[in-house]
């Protein structure tokens, strides 16, 4: 196991006269293994930051225990294989981009010409080579992100470690980082990544945890999450048959431009089909129902978020 | 020693940058403007001047910096989050402590080097007798400026950059005056419980009157025998202590 996770428990102190306590994580269990990637789901504020610093050594657990690569987060040699991108990264920002990754690299022990050619390449890779000798104070947030996406690369590192890698960047640097992900994946890189997107951790990971209110709710490759609970498919058809649909005894729901029916079996789906073949129906779409993941969400969110 | 070495040369780089010259050339500025005013003044009288404001000024201004820069050092990083993307790196704490620590020392050892040679030089100009002591002199002030940067690193690990800025600068005050103190406590009976007390502030309080020695420079009269070594070690063990008290400190820290 790269990455294993016991029963951890962490609650922040806050109130300066008064000790109050905030419980971020409640008993927190998972492990993940090599040449995997996993992603960690959850709302605003349901403890993915605190987890991925935890297995930092940012932070330390109240109970329960953290380890990587079988060591303690904050021993040397499990860092020196590490690489981690912070949520909404900050650098010194009197430092250009190439001063900045030199100095990360450095702290790898990382020496003089590697450095260099090291730097070069990460700087080409998440396209900041134009950018390499302007001071970050300059930057704007999605080119800071980039920065951030960078140091956590100097490295080579064996497990990625990344809090919210997405936010800031533009659809373009969206696409680019997923493929700078999938890349890695392909090489066998130990992945983990917090997200609200759903999309984002459908496209990329073998296995996620949902996260809600501190606990981890689900957790599973995709494939079998969403094969626990109901599947089913989707006819999308323009709106102006809605009179018509009304007539048929159907599940239905509106969307800003279109009716979407709904089925629970392929046969079902086929023989409405058929239907709406006979009777000249335009088609926009038919397809597998492909937010799976985001009912497990809002389902688990509605069941574990109350309480 | 790759890393500490890191972490060392981005911190002189940052205090260099930020605002070490503009010190060195204020500095430049206030001497100037007062050698206009010196004149009438007999060449003893100038000489005597020049080296006490002199050294009081590097003093005064290193300690200065020591304070403003020192108080950032570990709370800025954890307040600005850039401590986020280098602790989880191959990098002790205690090293980045330390990396720290001697960064902003180099940083202001340049600084006094810088204003020390501006005295020397201006002390040729103006053609008083320039006597090697000076250099013990602006040596001994590196140490007190040291040992403010080691004091208020420790406080900065636990306190906002205000409060221990301000608790590093009344150190500095009182520890200046701990001579004075010693000579006026010695003129009033106190009970043992009041002397056991005194004793102890004095322990923990560094004594910076033991590392003043402008006096002995402006006059140019040799220091005791074993003087200048003991205070030395003293200043080295009080700061060593300070960084001790601040790594266990910052060892335990929660960052977010
Ligand atoms: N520095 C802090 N002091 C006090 N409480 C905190 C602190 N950081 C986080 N928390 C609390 O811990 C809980 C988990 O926060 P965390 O930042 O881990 O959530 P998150 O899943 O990363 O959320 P987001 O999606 O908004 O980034 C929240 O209830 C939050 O209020
Ligand atoms: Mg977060």
């Amino acid at each position: 196991m790269i990455i294993e996770v016991k029963n951890v428990e962490k609650s922040y102190p806050t109130g300066h006269i008064v000790r109050k306590k905030i419980t971020a994580l409640r008993g927190v269990t998972f492990s993940v293994k090599e040449g995997e990637t996993f992603g960690l789901l959850g709302h605003n504020g349901a403890g993915k930051t605190t987890l991925l610093k935890l297995l930092t050594g940012l932070i330390h657990p109240d109970s329960g225990e953290v380890s990587i690569f079988g060591e303690s987060p904050s021993s040397l040699r499990a860092k020196q294989k590490i690489g981690f991108l912070p949520e909404n990264p900050y650098f010194y920002t009197y430092l250009t981009p190439r001063e900045i990754l030199t100095f990360y690299g450095e702290l790898f022990s990382i020496s003089g010409k590697d450095i260099q050619n090291r730097v070069e390449d990460i700087l080409k890779t998440v396209n900041l080579s134009s950018w390499a000798d302007i001071p970050i104070k300059k930057f704007s947030k999605g080119m800071i992100q980039r920065v951030g996406v960078a140091q956590a690369l100097i490295n080579d590192p064996e497990l990625l470690i990344l809090d919210e890698p997405m936010t800031g960047l533009d659809p373009v640097g969206r696409k680019e980082l997923k493929e700078i992900i999938l890349s890695l994946k392909e090489h066998g890189k130990t992945i983990i990544f917090s997200s609200h997107i759903l999309s984002d951790v459908e496209m990329i990971c073998d296995r996620v945890a949902i996260l809600i209110k501190g606990k981890i709710v689900e957790e599973g490759d995709i494939e079998s999450l969403t094969a626990k609970h109901s599947t089913g498919y989707e006819i999308e058809i323009p709106k102006k048959y809605l009179k018509w649909v009304e007539q048929q005894n159907l599940h239905f729901k509106h969307q800003t431009n279109s009716l979407l029916l709904e089925f629970s079996t392929r046969e079902e789906a086929d023989k409405f089909l058929k239907e709406l073949l006979r009777e000249d129906i335009e088609i926009l779409s038919f397809c597998p129902r492909r937010i799976l993941l985001e009912d497990l969400f809002m389902e688990g969110y509605r069941r574990y978020a109350q309480d | 020693m790759h890393r500490i070495k890191a972490v060392i040369v981005n911190t002189c780089r940052e205090a260099i940058r930020n605002k070490l010259l503009y010190t060195v050339v204020f500095f430049l500025i206030i001497l100037l403007g007062i050698s206009s005013i010196l004149g009438s003044f007999t060449m003893g009288e100038v000489s005597r001047f020049v080296i006490n404001f002199g050294l009081a000024g590097i003093e005064l201004l290193g300690v200065t910096m020591a304070i403003v820069t020192g108080t950032g050092i570990i709370y800025n990083e954890i307040q600005r989050k850039t401590i986020f993307t280098i602790i989880p790196k191959p990098i002790k704490r205690w090293e980045f402590i330390l990396g720290k620590f001697l960064g902003l020392s180099i940083a202001l050892l340049f600084q006094t080097i810088l204003m020390l040679i501006v005295v020397i030089l201006f002390l040729f100009i103006v053609g008083a007798r320039v006597y090697p002591i000076i250099l013990l002199g602006g040596l001994f002030i590196y140490l007190i400026i040291i040992l403010t940067i080691s004091i208020t690193i420790f406080f900065s690990t636990f306190s906002s950059p205000i409060l221990s800025g301000l608790f590093a600068a009344t150190i500095y005050f009182i520890g200046n005056s701990l001579g004075e103190l010693e000579v006026l406590i010695s003129r009033i009976s106190l009970s043992s419980g009041e002397r056991l007390l005194i004793d102890f502030f004095y322990i923990i309080l560094p004594n910076f009157s033991n590392l003043n020695i402008k006096n002995q420079v402006v006059h140019n009269t040799a220091l005791p025998g074993g003087y200048a070594l003991f205070s030395i070690l003293y200043a080295v063990a009080y700061m060593l202590f300070m960084l001790l008290l601040a790594t266990l400190i910052f060892e335990k820290k929660e960052l977010y």
